[in-house]
């Protein structure tokens, strides 16, 4: 694993890959904007930032599969996930259609850990399609708890099951039969 | 099969929520997208942007 550093700045966490690229991991508190049911059972929503950024001495292997990335990011959720009333919430960006890709590979990361069997990932899958208009939105992202997450018929009712309407939101339109897929 | 224009519920508590999450980390990426990870930093201090620090730099 990479030395993981604190920047007070931000309050950000960074490491340095040896490929000479340095990932910020972030965290965001987004309790106070949910439903107030979560607070009163003290569960707290954090959402979780990653991306890797370059440096003055990358070489020209940054595409190569890093191990070591994968162990820091689940180091810090990990760590973060001590207290057993936080919730991680994360996406998948999908502005350059790769967000499938990028799910694919947080399931694969996430299932190679040998700690996995204490937590919970609930993966989200959301395509909505437009027929008419031809048009094809997707959203990817999941939600890790710990295994022994005690409130989790509350974290369905007040987040899970209302993120379906949430991204209708966001894109407007789908069909009828769109709902997340949420499987252990 | 049938595709239909959701009513949005600009009321519900949830739908502010990722619609303001998924805002901020789209604008996030794109104004850093490029950039080094120094000049991350220097955006952050200059857009009085920083994230919460739930994790106990000790325990890193």
């Amino acid at each position: 694993m990479y030395k993981i550093s604190y920047d007070p700045s931000s309050g950000s966490y960074h490491f340095r890959t040896e490929n000479g690229l340095t990932f910020l991991c972030g965290f965001r508190n987004r309790t106070r904007d949910l439903s107030p049911v979560l607070g009163i059972y003290d569960i707290e929503v954090w959402e979780f930032y990653f991306n890797s950024y370059k440096t003055d001495e990358q070489n020209d292997s940054l595409k190569k599969f890093d191990k070591r990335v994968s162990t820091c990011i689940s180091h810090l959720i990990f760590k973060f996930l001590a207290p057993e009333l936080r919730v991680v919430l994360y996406t998948c960006d999908s502005s350059d259609g790769r967000h499938e890709v990028r799910h694919n590979l947080f399931k694969q990361w996430f299932n190679n850990l040998v700690e996995r069997e204490n937590y919970t990932r609930l993966p989200i899958e959301i395509d909505q399609k437009d027929e008419t208009l031809d048009l094809v939105a997707s959203a990817r992202g999941g939600i890790i708890t710990r295994k022994d997450f005690p409130h989790m018929d509350i974290l369905q009712k007040e987040l899970i099951d209302k993120l379906p309407d949430i991204f209708r939101e966001k894109i407007g339109l789908l069909q009828h039969s769109t709902s997340p897929t949420i499987s252990t | 099969m049938e595709t239909i224009k959701i009513t949005i519920e600009s009321n519900s508590k949830a739908a502010e929520f990722i619609k303001k999450y998924m805002a901020e980390k789209k604008a996030f990426k794109e104004a850093t997208a490029g950039l080094t990870y120094d000049e991350v930093i220097d955006y952050c201090k200059r857009n009085n942007i920083k994230f919460d620090s739930p994790i106990d730099p000790s325990e890193l």
